[in-house]
């Protein structure tokens, strides 16, 4: 998997939500799992 | 929460594993490690095939469905040693990041030669037993091969895969996910699928070696790349018109040599292209004869999956005017 591939696809994200707002994206995956853990939060993770 | 990974280092495989060699893929779970559903997957011609805004939709609504219903009844999990593709790569680590498609070959690559073949045929196209699937939520099949494990099991076009061996099926990702769970020794594939107004099941044999793909469905996986045996070389197919000037057939693959691998890991399969009488600028037009290929894609997955270290290959060449014979012997560095 590239680091280039299309914008589109995260642009189809931000469609699914249903939202015009901008998604929060974090990139640190193993700070939002700790966050998660602590909030009790689902996780979507795109690779890309 | 969303979380974007443009680079797979410091990234546990243990816990977020998935089919590495898509251009895009996504997994709903939570931090415990439990992987509610997977979105991705793609056929042999298109990156995106299996990706719709409607059906992300109801994957994330199912998401967070299933986590719901997680939190009242959480499950205990081993905890399991971090695996991460930095501590397996096994060449110089890239400057800039690893991609994902680095992991499924890194694995083979560092199995060990007993053990790489397990870790080639990742994620399995449901075709390998014998059944294309849309891409509805839950996915239906669209056409059942005959003669097939599917065949045999009584699957049929329309029915809605819910479930199988025992995993919930939503995506089309969920399915491939259980397929490659089951070893390419062969085992058994327990299924719950939607006929009508009823929930059927069906038990599937799978074969010794089931996993086995053609090289079209292969050919877009990255991880073909480190397979062997390798030509050395490679280049651009021409166009039709190209073709007809050079008085060659239109039809199937013909290509010019735009490089020999004269650098890294692989140089010296290069310098045995080379020294069996390969140039830049011969138009290779066939392989043993063979030039029904689709793309170089399709030429370079061929290859590898249909010739094997030791064979003695003769590309047919077209060199300023000439036709020429170049025989290759196959070896492994």
């Amino acid at each position: 998997m590239r680091c280039t591939t299309s914008l589109l696809l995260v642009g189809l994200l931000a469609s699914a939500s249903g939202s015009s707002e901008t998604i929060d994206w974090r990139n640190d995956l193993n700070a939002a799992r700790a966050f998660a853990q602590k909030s009790g939060r689902p996780m979507l993770i795109v690779f890309r | 929460m969303c979380v974007r990974v443009t680079d797979m280092r410091g990234v546990d495989l243990n816990i977020y594993h998935f089919d590495y060699d898509l251009t895009f893929a996504a997994l709903l779970m939570n931090a415990d490690g439990e992987i509610y559903h997977t979105f991705g997957g793609r056929d042999g011609h298109d990156a995106e095939s299996h990706l719709t805004i409607p059906s992300m939709v109801r994957v994330l609504k199912a998401g967070l469905t299933s986590h719901m219903k997680y939190a009242k009844n959480p499950k205990k999990r081993a905890a399991r040693k971090p695996v991460r593709i930095e501590q397996i790569f096994d060449g110089a680590p890239p400057k800039k990041c690893f991609h994902c498609h680095n992991v499924h070959d890194t694995r083979a690559r560092t199995a060990g030669r007993k053990r790489e073949r397990q870790h080639f045929w990742p994620y399995p196209d449901p075709i390998q037993i014998g059944i294309a699937l849309d891409t509805q939520n839950p996915p239906a099949i669209t056409t059942v091969a005959p003669s097939s494990s599917s065949a045999r099991a009584k699957l049929a076009p329309g029915d809605q895969i819910v479930a199988a061996n025992g995993q919930p099926v939503l995506t089309f990702g969920d399915f491939q996910r259980a397929l490659h769970a089951i070893p390419d020794g062969g085992g058994t594939l327990e299924l719950s699928f939607i006929r009508g107004d009823q929930t059927m099941r069906a038990r599937l044999s799978l074969k010794r070696r089931w996993k086995v793909a053609d090289p079209a469905t292969y050919a877009w996986r990255a991880m073909k790349w480190n397979r062997w045996p390798k030509p050395g070389f490679g280049g651009k197919p021409l166009t039709v018109a190209e073709k007809q000037t050079l008085g060659l057939k239109t039809e199937g693959l013909a290509f010019r040599v735009r490089y020999i691998v004269t650098w890294g890991r692989y140089s010296k399969t290069g310098q045995r292209a080379a020294a069996a009488g390969i140039r830049r600028g011969d138009i290779v037009y066939a392989v043993d004869g063979e030039n029904d290929f689709a793309d170089m894609s399709h030429y370079h997955s061929w290859f590898r999956l249909k010739r094997k270290v030791g064979d003695v290959v003769t590309y047919s060449v077209l060199r300023k005017g000439q036709r020429r014979q170049v025989k290759l012997r196959l070896e492994r560095d």
